[in-house]
């Protein structure tokens, strides 16, 4: 059975290559305006840190490898489920979610796994190239280890990421909304880009600990940046983990109950 | 081989505001309806039959070919396709059959046909050789072996729904559930799906079942025909009988002689159409065998056409007698 | 004149489908800000200044909130793409046919959506204001508050006039989308967006406030903040007039020119 998913999965990233071929203008675009952006956030911290030495605990290097690791999760995200997600939503609106029920597959790997997009991909190197910058800077002395917690804390921030924006976009079988996926993205990207730190100070720290403890976007790049250039929380590193499969859990429970109520309710 | 019982489908409606003033009022009290989709439907269907299903748009043939593919719930009613519950959706029963509807695109759009075939390969499990055979038969079948390796975009309408049905096909099912599948297609493909669908039906033994409100679709392929309206069945059975129970009238179209056509021949029947020396009556069926023959003793005929109405005025009278009935024992209900 | 009203009339009915969620969609673009917020308090703090490019804290989060107002004026979603895609696939034959300016058309369009925007956003944002009264200044005299709304309109045709013309860019260029896009990209820059235009060194900041850009965003959000005394204010419009001219000359320009070469190429 596994076999079968993974040769299905194969097909998809094949495909997805070929389509993505046809469209090299766009990659090309991509390219440029995530350069464009990067530059400017430079910028940005530059003017930053001649204003101060550190932002709650996070010097400029730490920072800027904070903003490394954020663009290496939200970019993996992007590429791997964020066009699945949109298109979960654009087909309960068409109400043309049926082809894939109709097929002998499981409906949520088939909706979840169906496109990658290529053009984030090219951020990755970009990230990585910037967090080594970062370290660099820091002079910091990494380890074997560290760098693999690294890794599946990367990962886990993209299993968190997705579950919640899946549930969001499978939600829309019982809301017509005016906040699409894309608005809700944007909201996570800029919520979860600052050190978890400064959302101390708002509402007593409630938000803080919605943020990091409810639904633990702050800590989809917080950890993994903290794990390599910061502290080494192992509380937090297990939290997060066990976080991403609860969340996974509670993203096919909600993906169930939705197709339940679109079978009973559409024409 | 399919086996429904009874079948009924309702929704709860809610009923849009129209204008602005009822916008605002739809913010606190909001009115809602039930309806009736599907009320009651029951039929056999046995292997290797070709079914139609005739209605106007609302009808229900699309609710119910979707409660047979285990798309949605009934509200009350079984049915059984090849001894499973449809909407149980097993997987063993998802393998057995296809699902085709005119004007959706189930191919990657950017891609070509050919790319998206082998992603059906792996996602139905069809061996390498089965694969390439079933193919080969079906892109021969229906002309289009150019066609594979360019994008499915670049394709028109008709082109298109080609590969869609040879998407559907692939995996050999043995059942075929199609939605209006010739739908917005010009003459030739339309054509070219019925004969293809002719053979595998033929060939393979291969049940269908088809909606349409194309009669064209209905007369060339279905032996029987089920027509449902406002979710009841009307009439099941070949598609002449229903000519035979619904039809009272033939419409007889006499040539007269020059200068010879009379001008009384409504004791005949209704004049239709009227383009000297042509004439078209519409004659009360039981009446034809006599009156034509009156006709051609008393009058200088040169030629005489006896036809059937056609099957749409028939269909539409019945729909529209059925709407009458409908209308006066409305099915509403009001909530706050 | 009476069927650009109907246009607008029908364009309103259109927005007022969206009901409650609207409301929430509308406080959940304050989230950026919020975060925005918290970093600078946190910038503040770490730098124990009371000013930073000339701004307060309080000041600065004024800013932000007030940035809301500007860019609610000057924005314009989608209308370089839109205008563009018209090009591009022909539609704009459709308006050629009718005896309405297509361009005047647009306006009706932008202001329709952004009087309903304004009606049904103005609870939010003025309960949202309310709870932050303590970063406001106090209230502007009547003048200051008259050359404020009369910024703020100016601020509508910049944005308009200069999306219209990118827009507009595609009857010579096919692939403009891809432009459009990068230059969105800078915008979030060069308008003040990010962060105020007086935190930026002398040399860039002096390019920068040049653009039409500070003058869509920057300076009326400067306005409405009352950093800006009688005189400034007056420079700033002035300004802002020669730009509303220049944008509009260019794109007129642009229309006329781009017609006959749309015609030429049998559209």
């Amino acid at each position: 059975m596994h076999a079968r998913y993974g040769r299905i999965l194969l097909r998809f990233w094949k495909n997805s290559l070929i389509r993505e071929m046809s469209f090299r203008g766009h990659f090309i675009v991509n390219v440029a305006s995530e350069i464009l952006w990067i530059v400017m956030l430079l910028v940005f911290i530059k003017v930053i840190f001649t204003k101060t030495l550190d932002v709650r605990g996070w010097s400029e290097g730490q920072y800027i490898f904070l903003m490394g690791t954020h663009m290496l999760v939200t970019s993996l995200f992007e590429a791997l489920f964020f066009g699945n997600c949109w298109r979960v939503s654009e087909l309960i609106r068409s109400g043309d979610l049926d082809f894939v029920l109709v097929r002998p597959a499981s409906p949520q790997f088939l909706l979840s796994f169906e496109r990658i997009d290529f053009s984030p991909l090219a951020s990755v190197p970009v990230s990585i190239a910037l967090c080594v910058y970062a370290t660099r800077m820091i002079d910091a002395q990494i380890i074997a280890a560290q760098i693999a917690l690294f890794c599946m804390l990367i990962v886990g921030g993209v299993i968190i990421l997705y579950s919640l924006l899946f549930m969001f976009a499978i939600t829309s079988v019982w809301l017509i909304r005016q906040t699409g996926i894309d608005h809700l993205w944007f909201y996570t990207v800029s919520i979860a880009r600052y050190p978890a730190e400064i959302y101390r100070k708002f509402a007593g720290g409630a938000l803080w600990f919605g943020l990091v403890f409810v639904l633990p976007v702050l800590m989809v790049s917080n950890l993994p940046a903290n794990v390599m250039v910061r502290t080494f929380e192992p509380f937090m590193v297990v939290y997060v983990m066990v976080s991403g499969i609860v969340l996974l859990g509670v993203c096919t429970v909600v993906f169930r109950l939705a197709l339940r109520w679109y079978r009973s309710a559409s024409s | 081989m399919i086996t429904v019982e009874n079948l009924k489908k309702v929704y709860r409606v809610h009923r849009k505001p129209q204008g602005l003033g009822a916008s605002v009022k739809s913010l606190f009290h909001r009115k809602y309806k039930h309806v009736h989709a599907v009320d009651g439907i029951s039929f056999d269907i046995a292997a290797g039959e070709m079914v139609g299903f005739l209605g106007p748009n609302g009808a229900g043939k699309t609710t119910t070919l979707k409660m047979l593919s285990g798309l949605i719930f009934p509200t009350e009613g079984t049915a059984r396709v090849l001894d499973f519950i449809p909407w149980e959706r097993k997987n063993a029963y998802r393998r057995q059959f296809a699902l085709l509807m005119g004007q959706k695109n189930q191919l990657w759009w950017d891609l070509p046909a050919a790319e998206s075939f082998r992603l059906h390969k792996e996602i139905y499990t069809i061996e390498d050789d089965t694969f390439d055979r079933v193919l080969g038969e079906l892109t021969e079948l229906l002309h289009v072996q150019d066609l594979l390796n360019q994008p499915v975009r670049e394709l028109s309408l008709g082109e298109r729904m080609k590969m869609e049905l040879i998407a559907a096909l692939l995996h050999s099912p043995r059942i075929l559930f199609l939605d209006e599948p010739t739908i917005g297609l010009d003459v030739v493909a339309q054509s070219a799906i019925r004969r293809c669908l002719k053979e595998y039906n033929q060939q393979k033994q291969v049940t269908v079942l088809l909606t349409s409100h194309y009669m064209k679709d209905i007369e060339a392929l279905c032996d029987r025909v089920m027509v449902i309206n406002h979710g009841r069945l009307i009439h099941d059975g070949p598609l002449r009988d229903i000519l035979h129970r619904f039809a009272q009238h033939k419409l007889v179209t006499l040539q007269f002689r020059d200068g010879c056509m009379p001008d009384q021949l409504g004791a005949f029947g209704e004049v239709v159409e009227l383009n000297p020396p042509k004439v078209t009556l519409r004659m009360a069926r039981e009446w034809v065998a006599k009156h034509t023959s009156t006709l051609l003793e008393s009058y200088e005929i040169d030629d005489i056409i006896i036809e059937e109405p056609p099957i749409e005025d028939v269909i539409g009278k019945v729909f529209e007698d059925a709407d009458a009935l409908q209308a006066s024992a409305p099915a509403e209900a009001s909530h706050a | 004149m009476r069927k650009y009203f109907v246009v607008f009339r029908v364009a309103l009915a259109d927005r007022l489908v969206y009901r409650a969620d609207f409301f929430i969609a509308t406080f959940l673009r304050f989230i950026p800000i919020i975060t925005t917020i918290l970093l600078w308090r946190a910038i503040y703090d770490g730098s124990q200044k009371v000013e930073l490019g000339n701004l307060m804290y309080e000041q600065m989060v004024a800013y932000y909130l007030f940035l809301m107002i500007s860019r609610a004026f000057g924005s314009m979603p989608r209308l370089a793409t839109d205008i563009a895609t018209d090009i591009r696939d022909g539609n704009l034959r459709k308006y050629l046919l009718q005896p309405i300016d297509y361009l005047g058309y647009n306006v009706s369009l932008r202001v329709a959506h952004k009087l309903v925007y304004f009606v049904m956003a103005a609870t939010p944002y003025a309960l949202v204001f309310w709870l932050c009264r303590r970063y406001l200044p106090g209230w502007p005299t009547g003048s200051m508050l008259l050359l404020s709304v009369f910024s703020l309109g100016l601020s509508f045709l910049i944005g308009f006039m200069f999306n219209s013309l990118m827009g507009l860019l595609g009857f010579w260029f096919l692939e403009v989308g891809s432009f459009i896009h990068v230059v969105m990209v800078m915008q979030y820059f060069l308008s003040g967006h990010m962060f105020p235009l007086s935190l930026l060194p002398a040399g860039l900041q002096s390019v920068v406030t040049n653009l039409p850009f500070a003058y869509e965003t920057y300076y009326p959000t400067l306005l409405l903040l009352q950093r800006l005394d009688t005189g400034a204010a007056m420079h700033v419009i002035s300004m802002q007039m020669v730009w509303v001219v220049v944008l509009g000359s260019a794109a007129r320009i642009a229309w006329l020119r781009g017609l006959k070469r749309y015609a030429a190429f049998g559209g």
